[in-house]
């Protein structure tokens, strides 16, 4: 896929999620470019972990979405604890928990630049592929 | 309401907690006793921010913390308190908070830290702040996630 997304992904997660994350995305829709994935180990402090997801997003000033696995799990915060300190400086770091597929395949097909309106249909994206079957079934068969 | 759960994590708000233990626990609210956090209004904000939906978080430093304890013993909600270091514990114990039993569960390795039990590690410090804490009638116990077995503190402690 041509690299035309507005900003970087950064896949945070506990264990090897994030990277089996992304590799799934690619399955289903090819190489994704300007992403990476940032597990934390199981004996990682907090500090080292925030150093490994730095490093990740780069030192080019380029927009960064970080997506997390759980809210409130130590990747999360210490994403979160990032996107706090670099409000009010020119960096444009966004953090969003409880990544699924749905919603790392509408970040990675984006064309859309980094603001509100691009975070809420991420948000729309991960939620509504969350679906219990059953009901949809009666209510279809009605 | 007496507190829930009393429990020591260098990491206060993290997967575990607030996958296992806050639900095991069933509290209303979390509370938070460090002078660190308190002070840092970034470290505050993600702590409030990594609590389920539904859940507050209050950050306190040591003081203002056992004044909030004191005052959460005598309403109808319930609470889980938390710390980063058994120091903490032992100095809201002084202070007058009473807590029959102490969770450690999370106590990483790092200079000047010995291993104790599993992942967790203690510098002479925290030891001692643990004996203290158990000759004042607060068993000690280490625990990581809320289904495994509690480990009394003084079966491993090798003075």
């Amino acid at each position: 896929m041509a690299t035309t997304r507005a900003f970087r992904i950064v896949v945070a997660s506990h264990g090897d999620l994030a990277r089996a994350m992304l590799d799934s995305a690619v399955m289903i829709c090819g190489p994704v470019a300007d992403a990476v994935a940032v597990d934390l180990q199981p004996e990682q402090s907090p500090e080292a972990y925030g150093q490994a997801l730095r490093s990740a997003m780069g030192d080019d000033g380029r927009p960064v979405l970080i997506l997390t696995d759980l809210l409130g799990g130590t990747p999360h915060n210490v994403a979160s604890l990032i996107c706090l300190e670099s409000r009010g400086t020119v960096l444009s770091i966004v953090c969003v928990s409880g990544t699924n597929l749905g919603m790392l395949l509408e970040a990675a097909t984006s064309m859309e630049s980094l603001d509100a309106d691009s975070i809420a249909g991420l948000e729309a994206a991960g939620r509504a592929s969350i679906v219990d079957v059953m009901p949809r079934v009666d209510r279809s068969s009605v | 309401m007496p507190l829930k759960l009393v429990r020591v994590d260098d990491r206060l708000i993290h997967g575990q907690v607030v996958a296992v233990w806050l639900r095991a626990v069933g509290a209303d609210r979390i509370v938070i006793v460090d002078d660190k956090t308190a002070q840092n209004e970034f470290l505050r904000d993600v702590l409030v921010l990594a609590a389920p939906q539904g859940t507050p978080v209050e950050v306190y430093g040591l003081t203002e913390g056992a004044a909030r304890v004191a005052e959460l013993a005598s309403s109808p909600t319930s609470a889980f308190l938390l710390m980063r270091t058994p120091v903490t514990a032992l100095r809201l114990r002084e202070l007058g908070v009473q807590f029959d039993m102490l969770n450690v569960g999370g106590l990483g390795a790092g200079p000047g830290r010995r291993p104790l039990y599993k992942n967790i590690s203690a510098t002479d410090e925290e030891l001692a702040a643990m004996r203290t804490l158990e000759e004042m009638g607060t068993k000690v116990e280490l625990r990581i996630v809320a289904d495994d077995h509690g480990v009394p503190f003084a079966s491993v402690d090798k003075r």
